[in-house]
């Protein structure tokens, strides 16, 4: 059979090396043990409007089993919207299993962030979003350049707490959240130090021991499914791109206005 | 069957939970009794022994009173295994609201509501360590004896006037 038209195709090889011994060779002696909680979310902002948080939405899920889900709300969201919000979660039941939470759940922007700074800093949850970086930007309240490793980021204050004059103010006894970008794809993510930090955070991941380490730092577990979908497609894609072309059931759909 | 209640709220308990092994290290067990339970764990004794095995050494009781409804709520205790009381019913008392377990204003709302939860993670605790046991055990024996016995081996034996008489009339 003929094939008058030859054609060059570009060729491309990835390679998964396997690492050499995984008990004890590498250069840190130490290997990330994958949490056993995980906490999804996603948040959306007024089209056309400034980026302030609208509406989010989260999900966790342990030992691979979701046992709780729900929404929460900017602070500026008028009140005809929270009946709507309020109504939508009486109506509709979570997907969790036989253990989880039967309701779901509908926080304020503050009570999302207690159960965040419980989930991602005390029990050391993997957080995971598209586009982290914008949503953890969403829920914070003040914005300030990063320092050190992270100079040249942004360092995101998530807790605040009001003072007696009725001011916000940061909460040094949380951490803050540095990110910076090293490309449109890629970004760094970390939880900074806080004050008083409590004996069990100072204890290292992976501690043998659980002695606690003084001026330990947990920086936290964050995938931004952006970066995982470029590096395993070497493509950029946006949330509704990456659950088309990894065939997601039920990927992101367009709300209508 | 399910072998314990949800938790009221499951990512406390997780928290909870991580927060427990982290003080004891990474796969940390008793020494001496082979205890897993994080809470029940020293933390820092060298080798890591449970509370049962640290009161043995020192020749204490390894019995607690536990205060079925919290402290603050009902002054009644029942004596529970060491371990038991720290890695089981104390953790399940974590689960409670804040409210009914500190009951700071002495409300006997609250302290009515801490009697009956205390008294479901009792009877709980009692059916998991006294009964559960059980059913796995007659499941596997009468595995064992249809092995050995053959098909029916119930009859013609004492047993049989246990067996389900809709089921029993049938096959005679």
């Amino acid at each position: 059979m003929r094939n008058p038209e030859v054609r060059s195709l570009p060729v491309a090889v990835r390679v998964f090396p396997a690492p050499a011994a995984l008990d004890g060779d590498s250069r840190s002696g130490k290997f990330w043990r994958d949490p056993e909680g995980i906490l999804f979310l996603h948040t959306v902002a007024r089209p056309n409007g400034p980026q302030n948080l609208l509406l989010g939405v989260y999900r966790v899920i342990i030992a691979a089993q979701c046992v709780e889900e729900g929404l929460f709300y900017g602070d500026d969201l008028p009140k005809a919207d929270i009946r709507v919000l309020k109504a939508y979660v009486a109506r509709h039941l979570s997907e969790t299993v036989a253990g989880g939470v039967k309701q779901l759940r509908l926080l304020t922007r503050r009570e999302f962030l207690r159960l965040f700074y419980d989930l991602a800093y005390k029990a050391r949850c993997l957080v995971i979003g598209s586009n982290l970086p914008l949503h953890l930007s969403r829920l914070a309240f003040d914005c300030a350049p990063a320092r050190g490793f992270f100079a040249g980021g942004f360092s995101l204050g998530l807790w605040s707490y009001t003072d007696k004059r009725g001011r916000e103010r940061p909460n040094g006894f949380r951490p803050r959240i540095c990110v910076k970008y090293i490309d449109h794809e890629r970004s760094l993510i970390a939880f900074t130090a806080r004050n008083s930090p409590d004996e069990e955070d100072l204890i290292p991941e992976g501690s043998l021991s659980g002695e606690p380490k003084p001026g330990y730092k947990f920086p936290g577990h964050f995938l931004d499914l952006r970066t995982l979908a470029f590096a395993l497609t070497d493509e950029g894609h946006s949330l509704e791109a990456v659950c088309e072309s990894f065939g997601v059931r039920r990927g992101k759909k367009r709300a209508s206005p | 069957m399910p072998q314990k209640l949800p938790p009221r709220n499951p990512s406390q308990t997780h928290r909870r939970k991580v927060v427990a092994a982290r003080r004891v290290g990474v796969n940390t067990y008793c020494t001496s009794c082979g205890e897993r339970r994080s809470e029940a764990l020293i933390r820092g004794s060298n080798p890591i022994i449970c509370a049962a095995c640290q009161r043995s050494a020192t020749e204490h009781r390894g019995v607690d009173k536990h205060h079925f409804a919290g402290k603050a709520n009902n002054p009644a205790t029942i004596p529970v295994p060491v371990n038991d009381h720290r890695a089981h019913l104390s953790v399940a008392q974590s689960d409670w609201p804040t409210a009914t377990l500190i009951n700071a204003q002495g409300s006997p709302l609250l302290a009515g509501a801490a009697s009956v939860r205390g008294f479901i993670d009792t009877v709980l605790y009692l059916i998991e360590r006294g009964l559960l046991w059980i059913s796995d055990m007659l499941e596997k024996l009468d595995e064992f004896l249809l092995k050995k016995l053959g098909p029916q081996w119930w009859h013609g034996t004492e047993v049989e006037r246990f067996a389900p008489k809709g089921k029993s009339s049938a096959k005679s």
